[in-house]
């Protein structure tokens, strides 16, 4: 079944054209990665598939987009859930009212598992009672990924979640985002990145975007086992051959442009 | 902790110290510029004059900033839930808050007497917008990101205010607040040199009328201390009630 459905979508903000005849199918249970030039549209694209553009910001929408069958603005809460380059994370809630707060929202939406079972699940059990200035990035964010997936969203949207974080400490988070999808706690994502290993590690499908306005270039198929990264992080060379490729493909683009 | 209090009051009394001996060097005449020392004595000899009054500038300070900050916070509260009133209320705001008080304190006077309800009134006046002004900047600052994601999980309007615009304002309310309470006695003494029949501004108009400079300055120095002292107590309140908002 396909969980989100694109079809010739082209999107503009007054008299400029963002997003150019995108056409695009993901499947349920699939991750796919955005991968494109600064500013092209790809977290447009994101704002557009969670129904925050046109609601919250205003744009010309022309063409088809459904999730799951429905228009994104007729979604109810719970289907979808975002996390952010910053993370979700409001300052003066404690890690573990952080990660309550969906459930506050959603009342009587579905449960995955309780807060403390959740931290537990990222590792932070030591840290129910910290508020956030406490935490490092990368917990920041493993806490951030728990509150989106604590409420079990069909659809997992992620807007360059480990951008801020040092190369180590991203490295770690790959390998647990991984563990999440290996546990089926990740169900369909879109990760929207400027780094192409980060997509290899994490998608089944590389989507990669031309500049503005942003039309799909290529999708590369990534049909590596999970775990990629490993015990000890060691990606192999075939996993390098498809970042090559992708590479490749960005270079090719940029030089006939 | 002890240095942080200690720092302040050994400059205070340095200059203090260093004023009496200046004065008293120079020979300069203290019906003019009165002595530290001969202000002391002044400030001792009606305490319970000062006293009286000062209860009563107190009260007009207090009574006045409770309510403007209820006033400014259901303002604020409006232009919130209300976005299409808002363009009316903060030029509205403005205005009244830039009106000169000895053009409407004959006013103020007629319509609620000399008493202390016309400088309570003068002390909102004062005081509220900043509290109100402060709050929609803090309604205003919520983070983008997080806006989206309570659209995106369909928050209602009210888990959004409770949730997130509510909280994220908590630190600049505060501020609002400081900046207000700051000048909340001032505004009562400058209403009650317009026209009283008590309170500081009285002991000020009949020093000043009766060529009582020491009393003069006994005054103003009593009028700091409340001044610093409601502002200090209203800081340590607002961080001990909000605190959990504002880490």
């Amino acid at each position: 079944m396909n969980a989100i459905e694109i079809k010739n979508l082209n999107v503009s903000f007054g008299n400029l054209q963002i997003l150019s005849d995108i056409s695009l199918s993901i499947q349920e249970g699939e991750t796919i990665a955005f991968i494109g030039p600064s500013g092209c549209g790809k977290s447009t694209l994101l704002r557009i598939i969670a129904g925050i553009i046109p609601t919250m910001i205003p744009a010309i929408l022309e063409g088809g987009i459904s999730i799951f069958g429905k228009n994104p603005l007729n979604l109810q809460g719970g289907i979808i859930d975002m996390i952010f380059q910053e993370g979700n994370l409001l300052p003066w809630r404690t890690s573990s009212s952080n990660l309550n707060l969906g459930l506050e929202i959603l009342q009587n939406g579905k449960v995955r598992m309780t807060p403390d079972e959740m931290l537990v699940n990222v590792g932070l059990s030591n840290f129910s009672k910290v508020k956030p200035a406490k935490l490092s990035g990368g917990m920041r964010q493993r806490i951030s990924l728990g509150a989106s997936l604590i409420t079990a969203p069909r659809i997992l949207l992620m807007d360059e979640p480990f951008a801020s974080l040092d190369a180590l400490t991203k490295e770690k988070m790959w390998m647990f985002v991984e563990d999440l999808k290996i546990q089926s706690l990740i169900s369909t994502a879109i990760l929207v990145t400027h780094q192409i290993e980060e997509a290899v590690v994490l998608s089944n499908k590389v989507c990669i975007f031309t500049g503005r306005p942003a039309s799909v270039r290529e999708i590369v198929e990534i049909s590596l086992p999970m775990p990629r990264m490993g015990k000890e992080g060691i990606l192999n060379s075939e996993f390098f051959d498809i970042a090559n490729k992708i590479r490749s493909v960005i270079k090719r683009w940029e030089n006939e442009n | 902790m002890k240095i942080k209090f200690l720092a302040p009051l050994l400059f205070i009394v340095l200059v203090t110290l260093a004023f009496e001996i200046i004065l008293r060097s120079t020979g300069i005449v203290s019906f003019i510029f009165p002595r530290p020392s001969i202000i002391f004595q002044e400030l001792i000899k009606n305490w319970g004059w000062i006293l009286e009054n000062l209860k009563v500038t107190l009260y007009e300070a207090v009574m006045g900033f409770g309510i403007s900050i209820l006033v400014g916070v259901v303002l604020a509260l409006i232009c919130l839930f209300a976005p299409f009133l808002k363009t009316t209320i903060v030029p509205v705001t403005i205005a009244i808050r830039n009106v000169p008080f000895v053009a409407i304190a004959p006013i103020l006077f007629m319509v609620f007497g000399y008493g202390p309800l016309a400088k309570i009134v003068i002390v909102i006046l004062v005081s509220f917008f900043p509290i109100m002004a402060n709050l929609l900047a803090g309604f205003g600052s919520v983070n983008q990101n997080q806006l989206e994601r309570f659209f995106v999980l369909r928050a209602t309007k009210w888990q959004l205010f409770t949730k997130l615009q509510l909280p994220s304002s908590i630190p600049y309310f505060t501020a609002g607040i400081e900046v207000a309470v700051s000048s909340v006695v001032i505004a009562a003494i400058v209403g009650e040199l317009m026209g009283t029949t008590k309170g500081l501004g009285l002991v000020i108009i009949m020093s000043v009328s009766q060529y009582r400079f020491p009393l003069l300055m006994a005054t103003v120095l009593v009028t700091t201390i409340a001044s610093i002292l409601i502002t200090w107590i209203v800081r340590i309140l607002s961080n001990l009630i909000l605190k959990p908002w504002i880490d």
